[in-house]
């Protein structure tokens, strides 16, 4: 085990340096809005991840290669470190602003911005909002998103990008597992060519086809009406399905049809598992065809924000149709997805959190399905869906079949023998079970520590499933006043193993426990 | 050295993509975005955005053809 500790200590001092150069990459943008009091802040916080990672990498420089068991346990570590050593640009700028050491000119806030801001010097609201970044959930600790400095916006909305494109790089390249969806795509027979033959030119493929489409996003948001500096953020956070926005009420404070509409393809993009728009670039729109994620997914989009516009709609939430259409349609893609952008609200309509029960269990289901494997977002994944339905029937088919017969499971173009779909269908109803008893914990965990009567049950679930599908939507739970202590430390839980699929977070756990004689 | 030399150019180069178009579109997409937020919203940098979705697009689509 001490070789596993030196392999995972020096593959995570990696992942700090990099997260210690994005911070002082991250310095240019303060350096662009004026905010030179937040720099000092900017330069400790990007250096101490840097100083710790390069001094792991080199005390562990000759560590084995990883292998199966470290990767898992690399991801959930890595995906913790960041989540920690990520929380410090919050709580450095919001101590500077509060006491403005050395006189560096932060500024003098007032009334909600300086509540807003105040919030990050709470350490664990720090580390929420950061884990809530780097997890592509969403849900925030911030009460006034625009009361915030541009650093710190921009820190949001950093952290849920390289989130993203790190889930990505973890489920096709690092961790892809049976029943992952990842190899799923990596052994189709049916498919003609991997992504690429190495993880590193995966990797290089994968950054490349984010970076396009982060441009587009940006570019298409921006002749929809938003202004720059929020197509930028939302372009970027939108595609990461990740959801922090730079306003106060998410994408509801533009109230613009035609923004909600040209949010619908960007959040589309980042559900759809990104070998397949390798695919798509590439000319080879058959094998996207062909694909079930895909198949499912607009699918499960249309018939879902059907269902959602017709509950609206016909209980009366909205008058129009063309309300119920744009209001239903969006929130259902947007939870699906796991974006958790926001246009239902009380500010320009019905928030959320009032709409039918129906409603806001249709919207939950979308939650917890999730979009496609090998993409931003979260939830159970269309692959297990599909992989349980399809074993299930053809358990239940192979009663009437002879002894002898030799049957094969299809799953998305690919013949699985026995053993194959044995294993692939344990290993997603093993996932899709560990998910519903952490939602049951979860809501469990909710109910004892919230105040009796304050939420309803299904506001509760809709919040948990939020925060462990990493989707971001919020019942209004939570908040820096609104959720106890206890709530976000079960929340942080349930963002961290949302993103990783639960199983590194358990084996990480089961190797501490073992380590300190608890298991 | 030669322009494709370049280390932006190459590093674009070697990311992955193959397809020239697509590595014009990842070089000139920050200078898009510069030009947007130098020019504010004008018909020019609206014909910009424009284009630059449209090659993406056209260029997708002559992949497929």
């Amino acid at each position: 085990m001490r070789g596993a500790t030196a392999t995972i200590s020096r593959d995570v001092g990696r992942i700090l340096e990099a997260l210690g150069g994005v911070v002082l990459a991250s310095i240019l943008v303060t350096l662009v809005w004026g905010e030179f009091y937040a720099i000092p802040a900017m330069v400790v916080a990007g250096g101490l991840p840097l100083a710790t990672g390069a001094a792991l990498r080199r005390r562990f420089g000759d560590a084995d290669p990883p292998g199966k068991l470290h990767g898992m346990m690399v991801a959930a570590m890595g995906w913790l470190a960041v989540a920690v050593f990520g929380s410090l640009p919050f709580i450095l700028i919001a101590w500077t602003i509060a006491i403005d050491p050395a006189g560096l000119g932060a500024p003098d806030l007032t009334g909600r911005a300086a509540s807003t801001v105040a919030a990050f010097q709470n350490p664990l609201n720090a580390l929420f909002e950061s884990m809530s970044g780097f997890t592509g959930t969403g849900l925030t600790m911030t009460d006034n998103e625009a009361a915030l400095p541009r650093t710190l916006q921009w820190w949001r909305t950093i952290i849920e990008w390289v989130g993203g494109v790190g889930v990505i790089v973890l489920t096709t390249a690092i961790l892809a597992r049976p029943g992952s969806g990842s190899l799923t795509l990596y052994e189709s027979e049916a498919r003609s060519e991997k992504i690429h033959p190495s993880i590193v030119s995966t990797v290089r493929t994968i950054w490349w086809i984010f970076i396009l489409f982060t441009f587009a996003s940006i570019l298409v948001l921006w002749l929809a009406g938003m202004p720059i500096w929020g197509a930028i953020n939302h372009a970027m956070t939108g595609l990461a399905t990740g959801g922090f926005s730079i306003t106060d009420n998410s994408i509801a404070t533009y109230d613009s049809a035609l923004i909600d509409f040209a949010l619908i393809p960007v959040m589309t993009l980042g559900s759809i598992a990104f070998p397949i728009h390798y695919l798509m670039l590439s000319g080879d729109l058959e094998n996207v065809y062909t694909d079930l994620q895909t198949r499912w997914l607009f699918g499960f989009f249309g018939l879902g924000s059907v269902l959602l516009t017709a509950i609206v709609y016909v209980r009366g939430t909205y008058d129009s149709l063309f309300a119920a259409v744009r209001y239903g349609l969006f929130q259902f893609v947007s939870a699906m997805s796991c974006t958790g952008f926001q246009t239902a609200v009380s500010a320009t309509n019905v928030a959320l959190g009032r709409w039918p029960m129906g409603a806001q269990l249709t919207v939950a289901f979308g939650m917890v399905l999730g979009g496609a494997a090998g993409s931003t977002a979260g939830g159970i994944k269309l692959i297990r869906l599909a992989t349980l339905l399809k074993g299930i029937r053809f358990r239940i088919v192979d009663v009437f079949y002879p002894e002898t017969a030799v049957r094969r499971l299809r799953i998305n173009n690919r013949r699985l023998t026995e053993t194959e779909a044995s294993q692939e269908f344990t290993e997603a109803a093993i996932i899709a079970l560990l998910w519903l008893l952490f939602l049951i914990a979860g809501v469990a965990g909710l109910l004892a520590v919230l105040p009796a009567g304050a939420y309803t049950l299904e506001n509760i679930i809709f919040e948990v499933a939020s925060a462990q599908g990493n989707v971001g939507l919020s019942a209004g739970i939570t908040g820096p006043e609104s959720l106890p202590t206890l709530g976000k430390v079960l929340f942080l839980f349930n963002m961290w193993i949302g993103r990783l699929e639960i199983i590194p977070v358990l084996v990480l756990l089961r190797v501490g426990f073992k380590r300190g004689g608890l298991y | 050295m030669t322009p494709t030399e370049w280390p932006l150019l190459s590093a674009v180069r070697n990311a992955g993509t193959d397809d020239p178009v697509f590595q014009a579109l990842l070089l000139a997409g920050p200078v898009v975005i510069v030009l947007i937020v130098l020019l504010g919203r004008s018909p020019i940098s609206t014909v910009l955005a424009g284009g630059y979705l449209a090659v993406l697009v056209a260029n997708t689509i002559r992949n497929v053809l």
